[in-house]
Parts: C-alpha cells; sequence; structure tokens
C-alpha cells in the first residue's frame, strides 16, 4: 500500500515538475534578445519584443485593481461586519456559487453587456468590467475569511469604548491587514492569468498603437499567447514561449509574496 | 447627529456594493438566457440535433448534441483519472511522507496551479502535441492530449483539497480506532469517511472546472465536431465551440443567439452542480456528525 502511493505520487511530482521547467527554460533564453521588454512585434510576431502586451496586460490589471478593490473591499466588510446573519449566510453562498461559473461565462456576459447593451465595444473598458465581474466574488470570498478570524473581543472592546461602526470597522480592518494583502494579490494573480473573458471582449491580435482611451482595444499576455499558437507558424512560436514563461514565473513570484505574507502573519 | 449621519452614510454604502454584486449573478443568468431566446425559439429541439453548421448559406444548422456528448465524456474519463490519482496522492502525504517530502510536493503543487491555462494550453500544443506525432498519432490536438493537460490543471487542485480535510481529522478518532485493533486499512477508511464532505466537495469542483475550462480544450482538443470513437481522436467540446465563434459572429444573429444558447447550458450545468455540491456536503456532515 504505502509503496504504490508513494510511486504514484512520486509519478505525479516527476510530471508536474517537467511541466514547470520544460515552460520556464523554453523561454528564458529569449529574455535576453535586444529589445524584447521594449520593441514591438514585427514580421507577424517573429521578431522585436512583447511590449505592447506587456503595458496591455498592465494597464488591464491596474483598471480590475481599481474596480474591484473598492467594491470588493465595501462588500467584504458588509458580508462579515454588518450584515445580519441570515443575509450574510446567503450573500457567501452567492459568492461561492459565481466563483464556481467557468470564466467564458463571464466573457460572454460582457460580450452581451458591457460590449454591445452598453455599447462600450471590444475594448479595454469592456473587458476590465467583466475581468472585474468575476474577481469580486473571488476576493470577497477569501477576504470575508480574514475578516472573521479577528477575534470578537477585540470589536466589543472598541464599540465599548464609545467607537461608532466605522471606526469599529477600521479597527477590523487593521488587525486583518495581512489577510487582505494575501487576499488581493490571489485576485490579481488569477485575473493575470485568465484568458477566456478578455478574448472575447477586449482583446484584439495586432494593434498598431497602445490604447490612449478606455474605449480602445488591448493586446495583452495571454491572448497574445493563444493567437501566436493557433494562427502563426514556427517562426513566432519564440515569442509565445517567452511570453508564456514570463507568465509563469510572475505567477511563482506572486505565490512566493503570499507565502512570505502568511509567514510574517504568524511570526 | 453628525456621528449618526457619518455611521448611516457608511452603513448604506456598504450594503449598496453587497446588492451590486448578489445583482451580478442575477444579471448574468437573465442576460445571457435572453440572448439565447431567439434560437429556442426558432430552432427548438433542432438545438439538441448533432449536426452544427451555422454558418451554411442555405440551410444552417445549431445543433449542440455532439459537442455535448464529447464535452461530458471528456469531463468524466479525466475526473476519473483526476480524483484517482488525487485521492492516492492526497493519503500519501496526510500518512506516509515524511515532512520534507509532503514541503516540497505541496510546494510544487501550488506552483503548478498557479499557471495560467493559456500557457498549458501552449505546453499541450508544442511539447506534447509533438510526442503524439512522433509516436504515431494521426493528430497533435486530441482526446487523449486535451485530458491530460486538464489532469495537470486540476490535479494540483484535487489533491491540496483533499489532504486538508484528511489533515482536519481529530487525532482522537485516529488513536481510538488504533487502540481498538484496527488495522491500517481500517483506519484509513475511518479517516476518509469522516473527510468525506470535503473530498466530495473537491471531485465535484474539479468534475465543474473541467467541464467548463476553455482555453486548454480551445487549444488541444483538435476541433472535430465527430463523436469520439478512440482516444486519439480530434474532439470539439462546447466550451471549445463558444470560445472561437463567439468573437467573430455577428450580433444578433441566429448564429450570435444559439452561441448564447451554448453559454447557457455552460452556466446552467454549473450552476446545478454547484447546488447539488452544497446538497451533498451538507447531508455528509450531517450524516457524520450523526
Amino acid at each position: 500500500m504505502r509503496w504504490t502511493l508513494r510511486i504514484i505520487s512520486y509519478g505525479v511530482f516527476v510530471v508536474m515538475l517537467f511541466v514547470l521547467v520544460s515552460i520556464v527554460v523554453s523561454g528564458v533564453p529569449y529574455f535576453f534578445r535586444p529589445g524584447f521588454f521594449t520593441a514591438w512585434p514585427q514580421r507577424a510576431m517573429s521578431e522585436g519584443g512583447i511590449f505592447p502586451m506587456l503595458i496591455g496586460s498592465l494597464m488591464l490589471m491596474s483598471l480590475v485593481f481599481a474596480i474591484s478593490v473598492p467594491v470588493g473591499l465595501i462588500g467584504t466588510i458588509f458580508l462579515s461586519e454588518l450584515a445580519p446573519r441570515r443575509i450574510s449566510m446567503f450573500l457567501k453562498s452567492l459568492a461561492g456559487t459565481m466563483n464556481s461559473v467557468p470564466s467564458i461565462v463571464y466573457g460572454v456576459f460582457g460580450l452581451a453587456f458591457f460590449s454591445v447593451k452598453l455599447g462600450f465595444g471590444t475594448s479595454l473598458l469592456s473587458a476590465s468590467l467583466a475581468l472585474s465581474t468575476m474577481s469580486i466574488p473571488f476576493f470577497m470570498n477569501s477576504a470575508v475569511e480574514f475578516l472573521r478570524a479577528v477575534p470578537k473581543e477585540l470589536r466589543e472592546g472598541v464599540i465599548s469604548l464609545g467607537a461608532n461602526k466605522l471606526q469599529a470597522t477600521l479597527m477590523v480592518l487593521r488587525a486583518s491587514k495581512n489577510g487582505i494583502l494575501t487576499s488581493l494579490m490571489l485576485t490579481l494573480g488569477r485575473a493575470f492569468s485568465e484568458t477566456a473573458p478578455i478574448l472575447v471582449t477586449g482583446a484584439v491580435f495586432y494593434s498598431t498603437k497602445l490604447p490612449g482611451k478606455l474605449t480602445d482595444p488591448v493586446m495583452t499576455l495571454p491572448t497574445s499567447i493563444y493567437a501566436i499558437v493557433m494562427n502563426l507558424g514556427e517562426r513566432s512560436q519564440w515569442m509565445a514561449k517567452a511570453m508564456a514563461s514570463l507568465m509563469v514565473l510572475i505567477m511563482i513570484a506572486v505565490y512566493s509574496l503570499v507565502q512570505i505574507t502568511r509567514r510574517n502573519k504568524r511570526e | 447627529m453628525m456621528r449618526k449621519t457619518v455611521s448611516f452614510i457608511f452603513v448604506s454604502l456598504t450594503s449598496l456594493a453587497a446588492v451590486i454584486v448578489a445583482a451580478a449573478l442575477f444579471a448574468i443568468v437573465f442576460f445571457i438566457f435572453t440572448e439565447s431566446i431567439r434560437a429556442i425559439k426558432e430552432v427548438g429541439f433542432g438545438l439538441f440535433s448533432p449536426n452544427w453548421y451555422p454558418v451554411w448559406e442555405t440551410d444552417p444548422e445549431f445543433g449542440v448534441g455532439t459537442m455535448l456528448l464529447n464535452s461530458l465524456i471528456l469531463t468524466v474519463w479525466t475526473s476519473v483519472w483526476v480524483w484517482t490519482i488525487g485521492l492516492s496522492v492526497a493519503i500519501y502525504l496526510h500518512k506516509y511522507a515524511l515532512n520534507k517530502e509532503r514541503e516540497v510536493l505541496l510546494r510544487i503543487l501550488e506552483y503548478v496551479s498557479g499557471i495560467p491555462s493559456v500557457v498549458l494550453g501552449l505546453f499541450g500544443v508544442l511539447i506534447l502535441g509533438n510526442w503524439f506525432l512522433r509516436l504515431g498519432a494521426w493528430s497533435a490536438q486530441n482526446f487523449l492530449n486535451a485530458s491530460i493537460v486538464l489532469s495537470v490543471l486540476t490535479l494540483p487542485f484535487m489533491t491540496s483539497l483533499t489532504f486538508q480535510s484528511l489533515e482536519k481529522v481529530p487525532r482522537q478518532l485516529v488513536e481510538g480506532a488504533i487502540a481498538l485493533g484496527a488495522k491500517d486499512l481500517a483506519v484509513m477508511w475511518i479517516e476518509l469517511r469522516y473527510a468525506a464532505p470535503g473530498i466530495v466537495n473537491a471531485m465535484l469542483s474539479v468534475f465543474n472546472r473541467i467541464f467548463g475550462e476553455t482555453m486548454i480544450v480551445l487549444m488541444v482538443a483538435g476541433g472535430a465536431n465527430l463523436l469520439v470513437r478512440s482516444l486519439l481522436d480530434p474532439v470539439r467540446p462546447l466550451t471549445a465551440t463558444l470560445g472561437s465563434e463567439i468573437g467573430e459572429v455577428a450580433v444578433g444573429s441566429l448564429h450570435y443567439s444559439a452561441l448564447f444558447f451554448i453559454a447557457f447550458l455552460v452556466l446552467s450545468g454549473s450552476l446545478i452542480l454547484n447546488l447539488l455540491t452544497n446538497r451533498i456536503t451538507r447531508k455528509l456532515e450531517r450524516w457524520i456528525k450523526g
């Protein structure tokens, strides 16, 4: 029994390690090409660099951050501090349900609602709104656990000293600062790696300029990987490999940061 | 007075944010359903026929039957593998692994769970696909390839969830069983039963994730709308059609509406599965507590 399980586990370990290493290693050498991070792609993505995709992904992430952090945080506060128990449980299960809805559904919804109904078109704005619709429940689901973990005595103590709801909540937020930071990083990481919603609502395969306003379409890292692998030949594949490797390295950095934050909290 | 106003504004602002979030889910269901009404009215039961020829000029057909079946077959086949392997690894980590082994394996699984699905798609096309061609498969993108890549996507999730619920089994329960003379297998059975709600939750979530995953099947499954007959056949599940066609379709056309019907199927599948998961987990929890 023990040995069967051990062999299976080691097999899984080898496969996972292979996937991780082969993706990272196959892309890293291209990072050192001149202009890889600062040039525009040329000749059907077979030369040049990934500058517009990098900036596009960054812009998208900042918009998602700007939309989903305020709404998510305020919603979380309501969920854990203010709502009556029944409403809080109902909202929590709603957020859980939204978390299990496949990401393509958010894309299709974003297309029907933000792009067509509200007339934002294929744009940075539609993409970030569709991504935020997906990230907000994810953030709430994760952050609410940390707010709930703050001991009751702290809240009661502050209120008995004469603080109002707002002051008491600020107190709770300060106590769960690390947890909220963790949720925030995981949320942004997930939004960063999600492809399907952007593919449908805001991404274009090639554009000659960076998005100057919110209603311009955008090039991003994940959608460009998809476009290159599916549509272009072998001479362009190096760029997809390099972007894939970059994305995995960024995700590893995010998870390591989360680990460090958690460890700090324990001490 | 001042303080009361501040408090009031604060409370109403926060409840507004919560209302927005709650409204989002209903808005999603509503919009996807209303956009698919046209296809339901005009095509009717033809939506479940096996043929999907959406852009034929004379007589387009919008049947999702084959895609739905392929989706289900791919999901069930992959899930069974992921469940078995994930459960084995979790049991090993929980019962036998040395501290060092556990730490390293969990860390690797965490990193793999962070790989974006489009990157796993690239791995399937460029690396696994080449192997398949070299081994003599007639298509680099096929059912087995998609199933392997989907397993890599969901295995970390299955393993860590199962491992966590096994770790929550109280020590006294295990020690009591051993004191009564229970053998290894019997002890494991007790632990598995106690952890059942968490494990079932993990299993159904894995199923849900595979059913709804888009990028991987879009890139790796092959895209042929034929019922799968062997492991090396190229297939096209529901989400692949949705992902590849929704970007290019004319807004408001019958084809557009039929694609929303597919989205509606995917969404309702996931919602039903979610309800089922909650139901079963709650029932199991009650059963354990006696």
